[in-house]
């Protein structure tokens, strides 16, 4: 059976390590295993439309992240609240969790990282 | 018996470090295996035979380790080469003048790190996985 694993982002990274972040979950999705992606706190960022992806080049990459095979990207609704963001400023195709969720999604996924 | 694969992101000096030195070795010497030690992010520092400390005994304990229990220590090769850690290979190909790779590390790509984990009963992660 394949495997599934979450992936937690938890800040908001420079272009370099926001990349080298994401390198483990797309090795996870090109061999096969079911890969999701999980942004709290300020890695929510990463995740806005209005970024302008020519100024860093790890912003095109996160707005392609659905294209990469990874299954669901999740966000919790405390985490854009707290920075005054709404779903409506993130990239199409993230799902919004409350955080009294979370212990759910952990427990659908055979590994968290 | 559990068996564990452990993913270390913490640079060498880092609390987490030495709180997955500890780990291992009392794991070990409790009869638990460690299938591979995969060092990630700035964890790869670890690999740096250059490293100078004042107390000899923390150089090479990694080593001593996965040689007295028989497994791998293994560094990403992608973290390793941006940080400036690579082997032979590795400084040939990317046209340095030397290679600094600590005896007993070896560098492989993520998938080395999957085979482990998908093998292992438990992972362990050393350090923040931002």
């Amino acid at each position: 059976l394949t495997k599934k694993i979450l992936f937690i982002k938890k800040q908001f990274l420079t272009q370099v390590c926001a990349k080298e972040s994401l390198d483990m979950a797309l090795a996870g999705v090109s061999l096969g295993l079911r890969v999701s992606l999980l942004f709290i706190e300020d890695a929510v960022f990463h995740l806005m439309k209005s970024m302008e992806p020519e100024h860093d080049r790890a912003t095109a990459f996160f707005k392609g992240l659905p294209f990469y095979g990874i299954e669901t990207i999740y966000v919790t609704l405390n985490s854009l609240e707290a920075r005054n963001l709404t779903m409506d400023d993130l990239i199409d195709g993230v799902v919004c969790l409350q955080s009294s969720d979370i212990s759910e999604l952990l427990s659908q996924h055979d590994m968290s990282l | 018996m559990t068996s564990f694969a452990l993913l270390i992101t913490a640079a060498p000096l880092d609390l987490a470090s030495e709180t997955a030195f500890q780990f291992s070795l009392a794991a070990l010497k409790k009869g638990y295996t460690i299938k591979c030690i995969f060092f990630y992010q700035n964890g790869v520092y670890h690999g740096n035979r250059l490293i100078y400390l004042e107390n000899p005994a923390l150089i090479n304990r990694w080593q001593k380790l996965s040689h007295t229990y028989h497994f791998e220590l293994t560094l990403c090769s992608a973290s390793a080469a941006r940080r400036g850690i690579m082997d032979e290979a590795q400084a040939q190909y990317f046209e340095k003048d030397g290679s600094n790779l600590a005896e007993g590390f070896q560098i492989a790509g993520l998938s080395v790190w999957f085979e482990s984990m998908s093998s292992a009963d438990r992972v362990m992660v050393f350090g923040e996985m931002d």
